[in-house]
């Protein structure tokens, strides 16, 4: 039991990240119709940013971040106005196209500017650990757990309940509809994109410190956002990150609990997971649209 | 109206409703059509006439109701238990309201595209690209010139579909249908965005491919002098619901009719 | 003459003749030995790069796993004929058919409902295939790789480096055929149709799920095929090698190369494989630039020049087209002479 609630606790932490890349990548699609596959990528590219300038520049990480996600936003901004906005004729597929060419813009500009090595980022909190049922739990997990949370419910208020949700709401819905209305589905998409990057490189932080900062080690936490995007369901923002804590806690189940399921627990998940994609094809929280022809 | 004797009904549509959301689009509907005749379907705007050609060439499967097809030697289709693409195959094929043609490819090619499910060619044999294979395909496109020719626009076969005007993508659409040897072709709007003397053109070749095909029609048009001047019958429907079926002249004159237009095409003629 | 050129099938065995020649101007010392390994290299992607192109430029549908299927069937191949001691010929089929079969399954999964959701399956499943070559160390060597040695056919007659190389350029060319056969007809219409139009492909008889199927595994049998030469050929296969980068390289070839072309997807391998290869690694500035160029090219083409650059062929027989018309008739039908050879941009489409 002590072990089962320290294992739920890692699942909320691990979930975080997961739900914070699954809410990027469903902004985006929401807003401007566009599976981004470089959504690791950026995250990954900005983290190392952060990174550099911690280990290599010596800064502080709380003096890193903000230019983290400065970046993080310029790059946003610069994407969908240079590229996306242009993609006008590309469709849907296109612009899938466009975003895995962007991977490898990102993971080729990486090593040319941060060095080939991989970076190891200190943790949001360096120090302190609490005791819940016996299970060692440190401060940054749970800043990791209740940061995630903080950002999920403000986003999701942010949405819900205000204008600007509002304007967001109509473009996913319906952007010529929205654009007709007067809301200015231009800025929203170019926010939307900017807000996803900086989501990314949230989860690129929280994630960074369990491993090190590499060309690849957002990977598994995008693979495991999509198919949360995928079982939660296109339709709705909070499906996918509702789903992303879902997964987490399986993940870690299978993990802890079977054999060798630190080597196996991913793929077999992983497996499990296209079967429902098979099952239940509109996600669980989605519902069938008709396709209107 | 007269109900007609089964065995010359050719379609049958009983009871069909269908909602998305709240939005009831086809609220029990039932209409039959007879072989070989021209049948239109007229009503405002959003009443529905395109969601129950989805509901019989099932894009759409209706919440309720049945569609029968009835083939020429009796025997009887339930179209809700086919999948969409099967529904070619009993012999129904439709156009599109908004032109569906593949834009970057020849008229000819969209054209053969219509004669996918009468083409025989299994992969392997497509694969060493074998004699047979080979002279399929020349009867096929010579089939569809043909019928390029029929319609007048065969002197456009190589030319990119997507660049023609709508007029023309709307006749290739018409004969893609065709290469498909229907029974019961099915028209959404096809005069749509058409001029006046191309309108009239297109009720000729409406009627012609009616004798020539032998085949039933089934349309929608808001033109009514092209309504009124081809069809046997018509169905006037409104928020969902029939409001009256009968000849032209009974619908002409139908008060019920006149009522449901009144704002949005102002009279009937 | 014109006409014998024009022969898709003739213009495919002249490209495989001229690749042929290649080892002989080595010998001669005019390009050196390493050029034609390259090339044969440059060859391999072509194969794997084509099924994407039938995948993706055909039927519109995303793959991200095209490196994963390649990396299965070269150790299924360097197992059976290294491990297992079977014939050439064995392994070769069984590279062939276990991918194509988890392929299918694949496809089954994620294909049924949303085109999109291929890219993300392809996605996870190259994630797994990546966990097992690093993991199954008793089939794959793990991180320090499996060995293979050239094709020994018919089992005995063992080819050399060159030799293996004309097979590769041979099964080049049958594939290159094959893909024209299946690619021009009936089956490359339903593709077409389903890509241009998914309501009128239905209307017309044609089962999306069935294509978008058959679409997939021909991808996954061409990656397979060029997994198995690859690892003959090379000799070697390490897990890092199939990466999510070398699945973007084989999207960079199709799109800078062109959509639904043969010869396109051979020049885009070829510019941007080989002269990578060529020119650009040896020279230390520039040997890590590739990825940034090609994702760059990727997303300049798309946005520009999307059908890339197979049209370049045909925006020339366009401009001479013109000229002739104009020499021809002195401009007087030039208005319709501009029209027709537009519409003869899509007769040279997919040769
Ligand atoms: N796939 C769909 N999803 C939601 N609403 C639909 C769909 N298809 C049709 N409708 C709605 O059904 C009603 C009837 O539409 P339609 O059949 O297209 O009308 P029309 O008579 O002009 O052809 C409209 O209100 C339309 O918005
Ligand atoms: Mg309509």
């Amino acid at each position: 039991m002590a072990n089962f609630i320290g294992v739920f606790l890692r699942s909320l932490e691990y979930g975080s990240f997961y739900a914070l890349s699954a809410l990027s990548i469903i902004l985006v699609y929401k807003t401007s119709y566009t599976t981004n596959f470089a959504q690791a990528t950026l995250g990954m590219f900005n983290t190392f940013l952060v990174a550099t300038l911690v280990v290599r520049q010596g800064w502080s990480l709380y003096a890193a971040i903000p230019i983290g996600i400065l970046s993080a936003i310029v790059l946003g901004i610069l994407i969908d106005v240079i590229i996306i906005r242009r993609a006008t004729k590309a469709g849907a597929v296109g612009k899938q196209i466009i975003t895995l060419g962007l991977i490898s813009v990102f993971l080729g500009l990486a090593p040319i500017i941060f060095g080939v090595d991989n970076l190891s980022l200190p943790r949001l909190i360096s120090a302190g650990t609490l005791s819940i049922f016996g299970n060692p739990f440190s401060y940054n997990a749970l800043f990791n757990i209740f940061f995630g949370l903080l950002i999920m419910i403000t986003m999701f208020t942010t949405i819900q309940k205000t204008k600007i949700g509002l304007a967001i709401r109509t473009t996913a819905s319906n952007e010529t509809t929205a654009r007709i209305m007067g809301v200015p589905t231009k800025t929203v998409t170019m926010a939307a994109w900017a807000m996803a990057i900086v989501l990314s490189l949230i989860s690129g932080l929280m994630t960074a410190p369990y491993s090190s900062v590499s060309l690849t080690f957002m990977n598994d936490v995008q693979i495991t956002a999509f198919l949360a995007t995928v079982v939660g369901g296109f339709a709705t923002f909070h499906g996918p990150v509702i789903a992303a804590y879902g997964i987490s806690i399986l993940l870690n189940v299978f993990q802890v609990y079977m054999p060798e399921g630190t080597v196996w627990g991913k793929p077999i998940l992983y497996a499990v997971l296209l079967l429902i994609m098979y099952f239940k094809p509109y996600g669980i929280f989605g519902k069938q649209r008709v396709k209107k022809v | 109206m007269i109900q007609p004797e089964k065995k010359d009904i050719a379609l049958k549509v009983e009871n069909v409703s269908i909602a998305f959301g709240g939005l009831k689009a086809v609220d029990d509907l039932s209409f039959s059509i007879r072989r070989n005749e021209i049948y239109g379907l007229i009503g405002p705007n959003g009443a529905g006439k395109t969601t129950i050609f989805n509901c019989i060439t099932q894009f759409y499967k209706a919440d309720s109701g049945s569609v029968h097809f009835i083939h020429s030697n009796g025997k009887e289709t339930n179209l809700m238990d086919l999948e969409v693409h099967n529904v070619i195959k009993e012999g129904i094929v439709r156009t599109f309201q908004n032109v569906e043609l593949i834009r970057e490819l020849s008229i000819i090619d969209n054209v053969l595209v219509g004669a996918h499910h009468v083409m025989h060619q299994p992969l392997l044999g497509q694969l060493f690209n074998r004699g047979k294979i080979r002279r399929d395909e020349e009867e096929t496109r010579k089939k569809a010139e043909g019928i390029l020719e029929f319609l007048d626009i065969l002197h456009l076969k190589n030319f990119i579909a997507g660049s023609q005007p709508y007029g023309v993508q709307k006749k290739v659409e018409i004969a893609r249908t065709l290469m498909s040897n229907p029974d019961l072709i099915i028209l959404d709007e096809p005069a749509a965005g058409l001029n006046d003397t191309e309108t009239k053109e297109l009720a000729d070749r409406i009627k012609k491919i009616k004798d020539v095909y032998n085949a039933t029609i089934l349309l929608v048009e808001h033109d009514m002098r092209l309504v009124m001047d081809i069809c046997d019958h018509i169905c006037a429907i409104s928020f969902g619901e029939k409001i009256a079926e009968g000849t032209p002249k009974e619908i002409q004159s139908n008060p019920e009719v006149q009522k449901a237009y009144l704002g949005e095409e102002g009279e009937l003629e | 003459m014109i006409k014998i050129v024009k022969n898709s099938y003739i213009q495919f065995i002249l490209l495989g003749l001229a690749l042929l020649t290649l080892p002989f101007i080595a010998e001669m010392g005019v390009i050196r030995n390493s050029t034609v390994t390259v090339i044969g290299t440059t060859i391999i992607y072509t194969i794997a790069a084509l099924g994407l192109n039938v995948l993706l430029g055909f039927s519109g549908l995303i793959s991200l796993g095209t490196a994963g299927f390649m990396g299965l069937a070269a150790y299924i191949s360097a197992y059976v004929t290294e491990t297992m001691n079977l014939p050439f010929e064995v392994a070769v089929l069984a590279a062939i058919i276990i991918p194509t079969f988890l392929g299918i399954l694949v496809g089954i999964l994620s294909l049924k409902f949303e085109g999109i959701y291929l890219g993300i399956a392809t996605l996870v499943v190259a994630e797994i295939l990546r966990e097992i070559f690093i993991n199954v160390t008793e089939f794959t060597g793990g991180a320090s790789g499996a060995l293979a040695s050239r094709p020994e056919l018919l089992g005995f007659f063992k080819l050399d480096r060159i030799q293996t190389y004309y097979l590769i350029v041979i099964v080049m060319v049958i594939i290159f055929m094959l893909i024209h056969n299946l690619t021009k007809g009936h089956m490359g219409r339903a593709l077409n149709a389903m890509r241009g139009s998914e309501a009128a492909a239905q209307a017309m008889g044609i089962n999306i799920f069935k294509y978008r199927l058959i679409a997939f595994g021909i991808a996954t049998i061409l990656a397979s095929v060029s997994g198995v030469l690859y690892v003959h050929y090379v000799g070697l296969s390490y897990p890092t090698t199939w990466n999510l980068m070398l699945s973007l390289d084989f999207l960079a070839i199709i799109v800078v190369g062109g959509f639904r072309s043969i010869f396109g997807t051979f020049i885009g391998a070829f510019i941007l494989f080989a002269m990578s290869e060529l020119f650009l690694k040896p020279i230390p500035a520039l040997a890590n630039i590739a990825p940034l160029v090609k994702g760059i090219l990727i997303i300049i083409f798309i946005l520009y020049y999307p059908n890339g650059l197979a049209n370049i062929k045909n925006q020339v027989s366009h401009w001479w087209q013109r000229r002739k018309g104009k020499k021809d008739e002195y401009g007087q039908t030039k208005e319709k002479k501009k029209k027709l050879t537009r519409a003869e941009v899509r007769e040279n489409d997919t040769a």
